[in-house]
């Protein structure tokens, strides 16, 4: 394996996922904004993936909770240590917190979670907002996620989507295994338009 | 060699210093501790229109209407004397506090000394301290001493005789009595003095006039009383008028944090941690300790630190005094590795959760530790950790958690659930209203039933119609959902 292909020539985040990373060629790339749409199930498992590999590595992460519905109960206090958990009551004052930290550009990886905040508080989001945040984490080396409940981030450059539904039965698998079995969509990367969009499935 | 450094009208010096253009306004110095208040010290432009020493508070009103008239304060003036000290340690390992705004300096065994650099580099550094001194070099500290009060800023004796002939004769401290003998003499210098001879001007004279030519001569040395300089770095300031905006309290803060950072630098220190006094006019103290996650000495972040801070800061009552202090510390230097996660901007990063702290509220910003308890959601929040960079390798930790991820309704949303042979069977809720397919429970939890928290509820996992799976919970008689499995 040349160096070229060990060394991404954009540095990126690994996210633990094996989609995720596969899709984007590493992991989520720095000085990027990434949107996850997670219309129906998985956002959350997502979320809790990363966080538990970023643990692993000893890694920080911001997580701004737009309506705090993150559960730390399945997370070890070990894998949360590096955790800035920034828990805000509307989508606006997650907005502002998100700008507070990207500026601040010490953290590696800022997930903005906005999928669990109503559409109503979503649809006040001005649209030059999603810009600016752009401007913001394009000159650091910080990777952002955003995960939104529909597709709305205007400046992500890259755009993956979340098809998954859970049952009860799933409580039969691992946290590993059902991740593993969820289907990612690559519907936007790096400045194009991905007309057909690419699946992966973990084998 | 030795040099003096001289601060003329020291008490008014250490007064001025903390305010920014004071010096070139008429201002005078009083001492209230009297029974009747006369002005002590006083500024060019005080003197300029008329205002002389000895003249009370009234009378040098009268010659100005701009006139500010300022209370000696203890505590400028020590850290007057502070800031003096450590200016002159930077130079000198072997230094002496002579009297208030007189500090004598050993200059033997520095290397390759050019007087005249160093005494203009003296003269600059007390000016970044808002100390305008001035600088005499001469064999003895008595000379040096002499220089120093006749120096405009600075003055390098290197011929004495020549340099004390052309003195007055009042510079070496003849007693009034005497000084008015020597004046019917027609003796204005001390070169005229000293060519009297010492024994019959001790003849003539006494025991006064051989102290007097003994200085006059300035041959003879004398030890230094040396000290150590303190290390404390406080500044300090009670406003003659109340403060209630943060405005004029930044702008003195910065000038505080400047003067504070000078001081810390000359001793090689940075600083540490930070701590603002504010008095109020109800005479409730208020102070805060901002400790520096990465001791620097850059003026920019610590303003920032304390300005983010004050920004929040709500009082009933306006400021009358002020007290900024320096804690000095060791810099911290640390090389970043190539695929290290060590944060860039400790000082930053921690302003940045000041803001978001003032943004959330204190207890929504943090790293969630949870609990020892069964109970659910059960977590506190603790200040994130800036040292979690310390340990290094990868964490292994045994991977158990099984299902979807729970994404928490907090506060949990109430509902209504119609039971069919002890299961859910339909739920009405502001999150979901419909027809429950499957569940899994109920599971049963209580605990702390031995104090006032003790808590009891039952669980259930509903699959509903939507297709979407649900935590639903039942305390006592009410049912909530408490999530969305996602």
């Amino acid at each position: 394996m040349g160096l070229a292909e060990k060394l991404p020539a954009r540095p990126c985040f690994a996210t633990g996922v094996a989609q995720i990373d596969g899709l984007l060629q590493g992991g989520l790339s720095k000085g990027v904004v990434t949107e996850l749409v997670s219309a129906q199930a998985g956002g959350a498992l997502t979320l809790r993936r990363i966080l538990r590999h970023a643990g692993e590595e000893r890694q920080r992460v911001a997580l701004i909770d737009g309506a705090d519905g993150f559960d730390p109960a399945d997370l070890n206090n070990e894998l949360l240590a590096g955790l800035l958990w920034v828990r805000c009551t509307d989508a606006a004052q997650a907005l502002k917190a998100a700008d507070l930290v990207l500026r601040d550009g010490n953290m590696p990886l800022v997930i903005l979670d906005l999928h669990g905040n109503p559409a109503k508080q979503l649809r006040k989001i001005p649209g030059t907002t999603w810009y600016r945040l752009q401007r913001i984490i394009e000159p650091t080396p910080t990777a952002l996620l955003i995960v939104t409940p529909k597709p709305m981030v205007s400046s992500a450059e890259v755009r993956l989507s979340l098809a998954n539904q859970f049952t009860l039965q799933s409580w039969e698998q691992t946290e590993a295994e059902l991740v593993s079995r969820m289907k990612f969509v690559l519907q936007r990367a790096a400045a194009t338009e991905v007309h057909e969009p690419m699946a992966v499935e973990a084998s | 060699m030795f040099a003096v450094i001289y601060v003329s009208d020291f008490f008014l010096q250490a007064v001025l210093r903390a305010e920014a253009g004071l010096e070139k306004r008429p201002v005078v110095l009083i001492d209230p501790a009297q029974k009747k208040p006369v002005v002590l010290q006083l500024t060019a432009a005080a003197r300029g229109v008329g205002i002389a020493e000895g003249m009370s508070p009234t009378q040098a009103l009268a010659r100005s209407t701009l006139l500010q008239i300022k209370p000696r304060c203890a505590a400028q003036e020590k850290a007057a004397t502070d800031a003096l000290l450590q200016c002159a340690y930077s130079f000198s390992p072997n230094i002496e506090s002579t009297a208030s705004g007189v500090c004598t300096l050993d200059l033997a065994g520095l290397p390759n000394l050019q007087h005249e650099e160093l005494a203009n580099e003296l003269a600059q550094r007390l000016a970044m301290l808002h100390l305008p001194a001035q600088i005499g070099i001469g064999e003895n500290p008595w000379l040096a001493l002499l220089a120093a009060r006749a120096a405009q800023p600075c003055c390098v004796v290197s011929n004495s005789t020549e340099f004390l002939n052309a003195l007055p004769v009042e510079s070496i401290g003849p007693s009034l009595e005497t000084f008015a003998i020597l004046r019917k003499w027609g003796i204005y210098t001390v070169g005229q003095f000293v060519a009297l001879g010492k024994e019959p001007l001790s003849t003539r004279l006494g025991a006064e006039a051989l102290a007097l030519h003994e200085r006059a001569v300035a041959n003879s040395t004398r030890p230094l009383k040396l000290v150590r300089p303190p290390q404390i770095f406080e500044e300090t300031i009670a406003f003659e008028h109340e403060i209630e905006t943060i405005e004029p309290l930044l702008f003195i803060l910065r000038r505080f944090l400047e003067q504070l950072l000078v001081r810390l630098e000359m001793m090689y220190w940075v600083a540490q941690e930070l701590r603002l006094r504010l008095r109020f006019e109800s005479d409730e103290p208020y102070e805060k300790t901002f400790r520096i996650p990465a001791p620097t000495a850059n003026v920019e972040t610590l303003f920032r630190m304390l300005h983010t801070h004050l920004e929040t800061l709500r009082a009933d009552h306006p400021i009358v005094g002020l007290e900024l202090s320096a804690t000095p510390g060791r810099a911290i230097n640390h090389q970043f590795g190539l695929f290290e996660s060590v944060l860039r901007d400790p000082n930053h990063f921690h302003e940045t959760l000041a803001r978001l702290t003032a943004l959330v509220g204190a207890e929504r910003v943090g790293t969630p530790v949870n609990e020892e308890s069964y109970k659910p959601d059960a977590f506190r929040m603790e200040a994130v950790r800036l040292d979690h960079e310390g340990k290094s390798g990868r964490l292994e930790v045994c991977d158990t958690a099984r299902g979807p991820a729970l994404y928490r309704f907090r506060p949990p949303t109430p509902a209504r659930v119609q039971m069919t042979r002890g299961q859910p069977a339909a739920v009405e809720s502001s999150v979901f209203e419909g027809a429950v397919c499957d569940t899994r429970g109920p599971w049963r939890a209580s605990g702390q039933w031995w104090d006032k928290e003790h808590w009891g509820r039952e669980e259930w996992d509903v699959e509903a119609s939507d297709g979407r799976l649900y935590r639903l919970c039942r305390e006592a008689k009410d049912w909530f959902v408490e999530g969305v499995y996602d």
